[in-house]
This record gives C-alpha cells, sequence and structure tokens, in this order.
C-alpha cells in the first residue's frame, strides 16, 4: 500500500562556521505518500522551510546539505535528489514538484501579466509548445482555481489577496507536477478567503492525485487539510503520525503545548499556559531533547542521548522518552 | 477567567452611534464606517472580529483619533469629542500595533520609546524616568535597567512587542486598542503577550479593545465580541453567547469556517461564495444578501439594523436570525447535495457584485 | 508595581549628557568608518587637508597675497630647496599657494555642501511629509533647480553680483557658495523626499501620531534621524561636487581673484602658460590635490551609503 512519491532520509542541512558545523536541519525522515497531504508544523525557526527548500535544492547560497537522501519517484523511476546538480534540478523543478510561496505578492512578478507569468512557467518546460496552446492551458489553469479566464491579461495587484494566491497555486500546476510543497499558503489571508485556498487545495489534490506537503504554523490548518502530520521542533522531528490522532492524543510535551497555543471556540473559556522560554539557538543546541528546557515533564535522563522517534500507536510516533504520555492536556474532544 | 458581565451602569469609554468614516480615494467617496453602533465598557475585553476591508481597523483608528468621524457620534467617557477632547483621547486609550518589527522606530532607544508619549505631555524628567521603568517593568520587562538603553534591533519579536506596549502603558491610560497583537509573533511568545495584556487588565484595571481575525483568541480573551462586515457591526453579545450560539449568518460562517484542530462533524465545512464586496459598490437591502444562504426578498429590499437576538445582551442585524445546534450554518449548503454546475467548486465567480 | 528610587536615579545617570553621548556616537562611526580600506584612505586625505587648511597660514613660507612675496628674478622655477614646489609667474612661492588653497577649497566645500544639504534636506522633509499641494509645489521648484545648468548660472550670478560683492559677506567666495549652494540642493532634496514617502508610512510613525505627535514632533524625532544615514551619504558627495565646482569656477576665471584656491592656483597656471612651457610643477600639486580630496569624499560616502543601506533598514 506504501507508494512513497517522496522519501527524505536523515537529512541534516546547515551551514560550516570556524570548522564546525551547525545545523538548521537535524535528522529529519519522512514520507510522502502518492496523493496524500502531509502537515510539516513548528514554530519559525524550527528547520520546516529550510528542509523545503532543501528538497526543491533552492537553500540560501550559504546553506548546504550536509548528510541525508532526497528520493523523488517519477514516472521515469526513482530520483536522488541530494546528487542531482542544478542543471538536473531545472528539470525537476515545477514539472515534478512546485512550490506555492507565503507571499503571493512578493512571489509574483508586479509588471508582468498573469498570463505571461503562467506562461512562461509552462514554456521553461516546453519550449516548443505553441502559442495557442499555452493560451489554452492557462485559460484551463485560472478556471481550475476558480478564476475567470478573462482576467488573465491582468496584473497581480489587481487582484486581492486571495485571488492571488490561487494565481501561485494555478502557477504551481502549470506542469502538472506529482507534488507540490506549500509554505505557509494562508498565513497573511483572511479566515474566509483562507477556507477557500484550503478547500481549492484539496479539491484539487482529490481530482489530480496530487501529493501535498504543506508547511506551516497553524496547527488548524494542517488539522483541516493534512491526512498526517510531523511536528517539528529545533531542527527535528519530535512527532509524527495521523493528524487526527496525534491532535486528540498528542504523545509529546512539544505537541501539546503547541496544541494549547490554539484555543478553540467550545473548549474552557482560559488562555493556553504560555510555554517558557524561547526556541534554541541552532548554533547551541540543548544536548539530549532539545525541548527539555523548557518541559513541563524533563528529568535528568532527558539531557542525555539521541532521542528517536519510538513507535506509540497505530502509525504514530514520539521522540519523547515518557511516551506514551498519560496526561494528554489539550487537544481533546469534539466540537 | 469566567465570562462576568460587567455593569452597564457606569459610563462607557467609548460609545459609537450610527458612527461614520468616509474616505474619498481616487475621487469616490468609500465609506469605511457606515453606522457603526458600539458600546465599548470599562475594564472590558471587547473583541472585534471580521474579515480585512470591513472597517475594524479604521474603527480602532477613530477611537484614537486618528480618523474623524464624517457622521454619526462618538462619545469617550460620556462626552462628545472635539479639539480638546480628542488630545484627553490620546491619553486615555493607547493602542499596540500588529507588526512589533514595524512600530518601533529603529533608532530611538527603549527609554526613548517608552516616555515619548510623556515628553508629549511635556512631564518632569524624574517623573517621566519612574513611569517609564514602571511601565516597562509592567509589561514584563524587568529589571528595566536592563533594557533601558537597548535598541529595537537587540531585542527579540515578543520583546519588541512588550516594549511597544510598555510605551503604551505609560501614559497610564484607561483603555488599550489592540490590532492583531500577537499575529505576527511566533506561536510560543503569543501566549505570554496575551497573558500579559490579560494580567493587565487586572492590575491597572484596563479595557481592552481586541481587534482580530483569530476566532479562537476571542474566545479565549474576550467578555463580549463584535463582529464586523462592511463597515458595520452586525452582531455583538457576550463572548460566549456570540461565538457558540450564532445568529446572524455571516457570524456563523466565520465560525464555522475557522480551521480547527478538534475534530468536525460531517458536513459542517461549507464555505461562503465569493468575497466581500468592494465598498463603494454596495449592495441594496442588507449588504450581506448576496452571499447569504438565508437570504429572501425582504433582505435585498430593506436594510436591516442591530435587533435583540438570542441570548440576553445580543444583537444581530438579521431579519432571520437563528441559530439551530449541530447543524453549525443554519441553512448551509452540503458538497453533497450540489448540483453539475456547482462540481467545480465553492467560489462562483459573482463575487464581481 | 512601582519602581524603588535607586532604580529611578540609577536610570537618570544612565541618560548621561547628550553631547557627551552624541560624541561617542560619532566617534563610533568615525572609527567604523575607518575600518574600511576605502573608508581609511578617504578619512586620511580629508584629515590631512584640514590639517593643511588649519596650519597652512603659520607653516606658509610666505604669504602669497602680500606684495612682499613678488619675486621677478625667481619666476617659474621649478621645486628647490627655497621652494619646495616652485614658483609661479611673479616669482610667488607655490607651496604657500598651495597650502592657503586648501584653506579655500576646503571651506567653501565644506559651506556649500552644508547648505546644500540643509535645504534639501528641509525641503525634501516638508515635500515627503506633507504630500499635497506642498509637495507638488516644492517639487515643481526642485525640477527647475535640478535642471538650471550650473556654469552658465554661475557665470550670471557672477556678473550680476559682483558689482555687491562687497556687500555680500565673504566677497566673491561668498558667491561662490551662494551659487554651489543654489545649484546643490535639489539632488538632495530628489533622495530625501523619497525617503520620507516610504517613512511616512510606518507604523512607528502611526504610534507616534496615535499618541498625540504634531507634524512637528514626528518630523523632528522620527522622520529625520531616519533620513539622516542618507543625508549624510549624499552630503558628502555634494561636498566633493562643490569641491570640484569652485575649482571649476576658479579655473573658469570667475573665481575670487583676491584668494587663492587650488582652482584659482590651476586658472593661474594656465593663464601663465604653464602648460607650454613644461611648469608641471605648477598645476599638478593642485589638480592633484582636488582630485583626491574629490575622491577622498568620495570614497567616505561609499562607506556611510553601505553601512546605511539594506543591512541598517532591515533592521
Amino acid at each position: 500500500m506504501s507508494d512513497p512519491v517522496l522519501r527524505v532520509d536523515d537529512l541534516h542541512v546547515g551551514y560550516s562556521i570556524g570548522g564546525a558545523d551547525v545545523e538548521i536541519v537535524s535528522g529529519v525522515s519522512f514520507e510522502l505518500q502518492r496523493g496524500e497531504a502531509l502537515g510539516l508544523a513548528g514554530e519559525s525557526g524550527c528547520g520546516k522551510t529550510t528542509t523545503a527548500l532543501a528538497i526543491l535544492q533552492l537553500l540560501d547560497p550559504f546553506l548546504r546539505r550536509l548528510s541525508g537522501t532526497i528520493d523523488l519517484t517519477t514516472e521515469n523511476g526513482v530520483v536522488h535528489i541530494h546528487r542531482r546538480t542544478e542543471r538536473g534540478m531545472r528539470d525537476l523543478r515545477w514539472a515534478e514538484i512546485s512550490l506555492v510561496f507565503q507571499g503571493a505578492l512578493n512571489a509574483l512578478d508586479p509588471v508582468q501579466r498573469i498570463s505571461r507569468q503562467i506562461g512562461d512557467a509552462i514554456r521553461l518546460h516546453d519550449p516548443e509548445a505553441d502559442r495557442a496552446a499555452v493560451r489554452e492551458r492557462v485559460r484551463e489553469l485560472l478556471e481550475r482555481v476558480g478564476i475567470s479566464p478573462e482576467r488573465a491579461r491582468q496584473y497581480p495587484h489587481e487582484f486581492s489577496g486571495g485571488m492571488r494566491q490561487r494565481v501561485m497555486i494555478a502557477l504551481a500546476l502549470a506542469c502538472d507536477p506529482e507534488v507540490i510543497i506549500a509554505d505557509e499558503p494562508t498565513t497573511a489571508l483572511d479566515v474566509m478567503t483562507q477556507a477557500q485556498v484550503l478547500a481549492l487545495l484539496e479539491e484539487l489534490r482529490r481530482d489530480l492525485g496530487l501529493a501535498l506537503l504543506l508547511i506551516t504554523h497553524d496547527l488548524a490548518v494542517i488539522a483541516e487539510t493534512c491526512e498526517r502530520v510531523a511536528v517539528m521542533y529545533a531542527g527535528r522531528i519530535v512527532e509524527t503520525g495521523p493528524t487526527a490522532t496525534v491532535f486528540a492524543v498528542p504523545q509529546h510535551p512539544y505537541t501539546q503545548r503547541l496544541l494549547g497555543a490554539f484555543p478553540q471556540v467550545g473548549t474552557e473559556r482560559a488562555l493556553p499556559p504560555a510555554i517558557p522560554g524561547s526556541p534554541p539557538d541552532p548554533a547551541d543546541p540543548p544536548s539530549g531533547c532539545r525541548f527539555h528546557p523548557r518541559c513541563h515533564l524533563a528529568r535528568e535522563a532527558c539531557s542525555h542521548g539521541e532521542m528517536a522517534l519510538r513507535p506509540v500507536g497505530d502509525d504514530h510516533e514520539s521522540a519523547c522518552l515518557f511516551a506514551p504520555l498519560q496526561q494528554t492536556a489539550v487537544g481533546g474532544g469534539v466540537r | 477567567m469566567s465570562a462576568a458581565p460587567l455593569a452597564s451602569a457606569v459610563t462607557p469609554l467609548a460609545e459609537a452611534r450610527g458612527l461614520e468614516v468616509a474616505f474619498r480615494r481616487r475621487g469616490s467617496t468609500v465609506q469605511a464606517l457606515d453606522g457603526v453602533d458600539l458600546e465599548w465598557r470599562q475594564n472590558e475585553v471587547l473583541g472585534v472580529v471580521g474579515e480585512s476591508g470591513c472597517g475594524k481597523t479604521t474603527l480602532a483608528r477613530t477611537l484614537l483619533g486618528l480618523e474623524q468621524p464624517t457622521g454619526g457620534e462618538l462619545r469617550f467617557e460620556g462626552a462628545t469629542l472635539d479639539r480638546s477632547g480628542v488630545r484627553t483621547l490620546r491619553r486615555r486609550v493607547q493602542m499596540v500595533f500588529q507588526d512589533p518589527y514595524q512600530s518601533l522606530n529603529p533608532r530611538m532607544r527603549v527609554s526613548e520609546l517608552v516616555q515619548e508619549p510623556l515628553r508629549m505631555q511635556r512631564m518632569g524628567r524624574a517623573e517621566r524616568v519612574l513611569r517609564a521603568a514602571t511601565a516597562l517593568e509592567d509589561a514584563g520587562l524587568g529589571p528595566a535597567e536592563r533594557f533601558w538603553g537597548r535598541y529595537p534591533h537587540e531585542l527579540s519579536g515578543g520583546q519588541r512587542q512588550r516594549v511597544a506596549i510598555a510605551s503604551a502603558l505609560a501614559p497610564e491610560p484607561a483603555g488599550l486598542v489592540c490590532d492583531e497583537p500577537v499575529s505576527a509573533l511566533d506561536v510560543s511568545v503569543r501566549a505570554q503577550v496575551l497573558h500579559l495584556l490579560l494580567g493587565l487588565r487586572r492590575t491597572r484595571g484596563l479595557a481592552l479593545l481586541l481587534i482580530t481575525h483569530d476566532i479562537g483568541l476571542a474566545w479565549a480573551l474576550c467578555d463580549r465580541v463584535a463582529v464586523m462586515y462592511l463597515g458595520r457591526v452586525i452582531e455583538i453579545g457576550q463572548a460566549s453567547d456570540v461565538l457558540e450560539r450564532p445568529q446572524h449568518p455571516y457570524t456563523q460562517a466565520l465560525i464555522a469556517v475557522a480551521p480547527s484542530t478538534r475534530p468536525r462533524a460531517p458536513g459542517q465545512a461549507a464555505v461562503l461564495e465569493g468575497e466581500v464586496p468592494d465598498a463603494s459598490r454596495l449592495p441594496s437591502g442588507c449588504r450581506f444578501h448576496p452571499r447569504c444562504p438565508r437570504a429572501r426578498e425582504r433582505c435585498a429590499d430593506e436594510d436591516v439594523a442591530l435587533r435583540p437576538s438570542g441570548a440576553a445582551g445580543q444583537t444581530a442585524a438579521c431579519w432571520y436570525p437563528g441559530f439551530e445546534p449541530r447543524s453549525g450554518l443554519a441553512g448551509e449548503r452540503r458538497p453533497a447535495d450540489e448540483g453539475p454546475e456547482r462540481r467545480r467548486g465553492p467560489f462562483v465567480l459573482h463575487a464581481e457584485l | 508595581m512601582a519602581v524603588s528610587s535607586e532604580t529611578v536615579a540609577l536610570l537618570l545617570g544612565a541618560e548621561g549628557n547628550p553631547f557627551a553621548r552624541r560624541l561617542r556616537g560619532a566617534t563610533r562611526a568615525v572609527r567604523s568608518i575607518g575600518r574600511r580600506p576605502l573608508g581609511a584612505f578617504g578619512l586620511v586625505t580629508i584629515a590631512f587637508v584640514v590639517l593643511m587648511a588649519l596650519l597652512g597660514g603659520a607653516l606658509a613660507p610666505q604669504n602669497p597675497l602680500s606684495t612682499a612675496s613678488f619675486d621677478f628674478a625667481h619666476r617659474m622655477q621649478g621645486p628647490s630647496g627655497a621652494h619646495w614646489l616652485g614658483t609661479d609667474e611673479s616669482g610667488r612661492d607655490l607651496l604657500s599657494q598651495f597650502l592657503l588653497g586648501a584653506r579655500v577649497s576646503l571651506i567653501v566645500g565644506l559651506a556649500a555642501g552644508i547648505a546644500s544639504a540643509v535645504i534639501g534636506s528641509v525641503v525634501g522633509i516638508c515635500a515627503g511629509y506633507f504630500g499635497g499641494w506642498v509637495d507638488r509645489a516644492l517639487t515643481f521648484l526642485d525640477d527647475w533647480f535640478l535642471v538650471i545648468p550650473f556654469v552658465p548660472f554661475a557665470v550670471l550670478m557672477a556678473a550680476l553680483l559682483q558689482d555687491d560683492a562687497r556687500r555680500i559677506p565673504g566677497g566673491r567666495t561668498g558667491i561662490i557658495v551662494l551659487v554651489l549652494a543654489i545649484t546643490g540642493w535639489a539632488g538632495t532634496t530628489r533622495i530625501v523626499r523619497a525617503q520620507v514617502l516610504s517613512l511616512r508610512e510606518r507604523e512607528f510613525v502611526e504610534r507616534a501620531r496615535s499618541q498625540g505627535a504634531s507634524h512637528f514632533w514626528i518630523m523632528r524625532r522620527h522622520i529625520l534621524p531616519n533620513v539622516m544615514p542618507i543625508v549624510w551619504a549624499n552630503s558628502v558627495l555634494i561636498v566633493a561636487l562643490s569641491v570640484l565646482g569652485e575649482a571649476g569656477l576658479s579655473y573658469f576665471g570667475l573665481g575670487d581673484p583676491d584668494s587663492f584656491s587650488w582652482g584659482t592656483v590651476l586658472y593661474n597656471g594656465f593663464q601663465a602658460g604653464a602648460i607650454n612651457q613644461g611648469a608641471w610643477w605648477y598645476v599638478l600639486p593642485p589638480g592633484a590635490a582636488i582630485t583626491l580630496f574629490v575622491l577622498a569624499f568620495f570614497a567616505v560616502g561609499q562607506v556611510i551609503e553601505d553601512a546605511a543601506g539594506p543591512r541598517a533598514r532591515a533592521r
């Protein structure tokens, strides 16, 4: 049954300074199944965006993959992304994996019409395509995302925030990829618009059989869209499993605290307890479990050793020494 | 934190009746606020929720005296505002802005930032320093000496927001208007700042006006909640009433659509069609009727003001308000019911009204 | 939660003397400029010229302005033990003229540069901040002044004002400063206005306004400090260009015949046929000095702009 289209194994990404390696991503492994939506959750600085960029080899110049493998299954077989050159990546980007960025206004060229921008993406991978075919495809894509094709010749600033995000999605679909990575796709949007964009992603996933890697700090968005979730903290995955299970019975103290930070209508009307301290400096992470200085369950044992993910339930893994946890404090109950 | 209703026998901090604020933009007039009725009571936490463009930011700015009302009435501590009134207003109400990275002058030290409003009042130096230091400590940045000479770029996002809060606290206001105070902050820092705001409400007797798009936040923090749409308040009441038993279809949609980490009962994820219409081309009758799943003839013909509906103190601007439990959005659309022409998705393109 | 009086006393003391703070800030800035090789070159050169300007009068073996310096027997002589830079067509010591020239060039450059910077900043801030008709009017003015061609305008002003030269402070030199300031401010205005337009929308300005700040308060405390980096970078260039402009004017004979700036020395040199006679010692020192001096300002300006650039703005 397992049909992973993307496999990341023990990925380490970082930079070298003074002979030592500083890791932003510190041993991340996951599998994205074909047609599945996986959420990568965590605060800013936890390394989730860096992971996404590493998959597309779009890292900042001073960052690089230190070790680990990234495998993409295409119709032509398995591609080892970690071994690909820049030229090789150019064939892959957009044709196999696309990226939907957070700020559509920044990602779209303000002085080019939408039709041109989408058209350019198509032509990059199919230089022989004739103009009529490209035009037709642009129309088709815009319709798919719910934008009237008459608006194809408009400029980005003529669209509202939500519409622009849909243009971004159309752009991402231009070359029929297998995988879409969405980095905080709805953060700057209104609740209503956010719901529309998420519903669109869901519909496209169903209709086109796309795999979606959704990266965000907003757990609620993941809950609405993703079947599985991986929670990241300080460069590592601390818990992973089916979304409903992880959010109902979180098995890592960090996940519990994170869930608690999003009060839900219908639960007790109280503020969640604040998580003391702040995320660690990647250059000097805590030993052992990286969350232990801020953890309400921390003991002596937490500051030593490798915190590997261990199974705590059906397809549910946690990196906490004390899992399975008795107290699952926040996140329970149905509306 | 219990939802104890506050006695409204005391004069409210701010009161708006039919408040209008219009802007001239590119020749046409945009009615940012079009008849807002609102009461902000002493020591209460009032939430204002709505999508962008609904006027919540304009409302905040008008309450601070940054915008002039072009119609209707705005009273502050019982008195109507005039020129000198605006100056007093500025001392009694302060604002906390959304982006802590932008709301502090990068060239000013913390000490200067926090003392600035006091300097404007021409306070003496010793008293200024005392008030500023106290405000810093109350905002959780103690001991004051530690942060006194720092520049904003030396501080984290959460610390910067605390500096902004300290600067707002220094003039000892009666109310704080908070415009998305935590949305630009990291998740782990959010709770800290929220705790701070609530704590200040207790220790300093502050009233808080919390503008947010985050329903969960409004739920956890606010005593009362007002929902805005297209320049008007379309529902207002106790937070537990408005958010658990919303009467207005728009409120119901907002709440139904807000993503939640808790499993949803099936059929509840109905999404509203279209987008908020341009404020310069308002629909006739009830402004919400083109997108409303419950709309009937009367809604297109007659505009509607806030009317009592639901619990005591709850009002909604709807001809057919009402909440049916367990169905979320009354009269909602279930995706399964939709005919072939709707298969493409919920974003019907008649958003351009 | 009240704060203890010891803390208050501590904080009051910590504020310190504003002047001392500014001095410390200035020293820090100078030091950080000097750390870059380009900046070091610039600062050292400028310091050298300043030194010459200050001490020139004392160090100069002669006073070129006095008739006692004329010595026709030794005219147009190359560098020698008695005259390190040789003599001019009247036998006057060229070294003295060179040292004196430093003073005039520096003063004119600084005066014109500062005047331009001040006028340009004030106009730019007002135009950018107030917008509307104020902006339109000031920008219109600015456009006109940007377009004024330097040399014809200078000639015109010199011609118009030369009779009043005695009444204008500084005489002919004062006229030059005036001409340079009038033609120099418009560029600064453009840059400052653009910066103010974006600053005006920043949230910290909104915040100050919401707390009751007047327009003047905002312009003084929020706008001005944040445009200063750009003004500094630009002013340095303007000073350089003013020095060059003064040299140019003098070279064209529009300078002050009663003083010796480097440009005047060049002018005299050309008039005396120094090139034809191969009298390189006449024209090379002032020419090289002008070039290096202007380059020094450009270098410092570059370093300031790098420091005031995206890194600082990203804060």
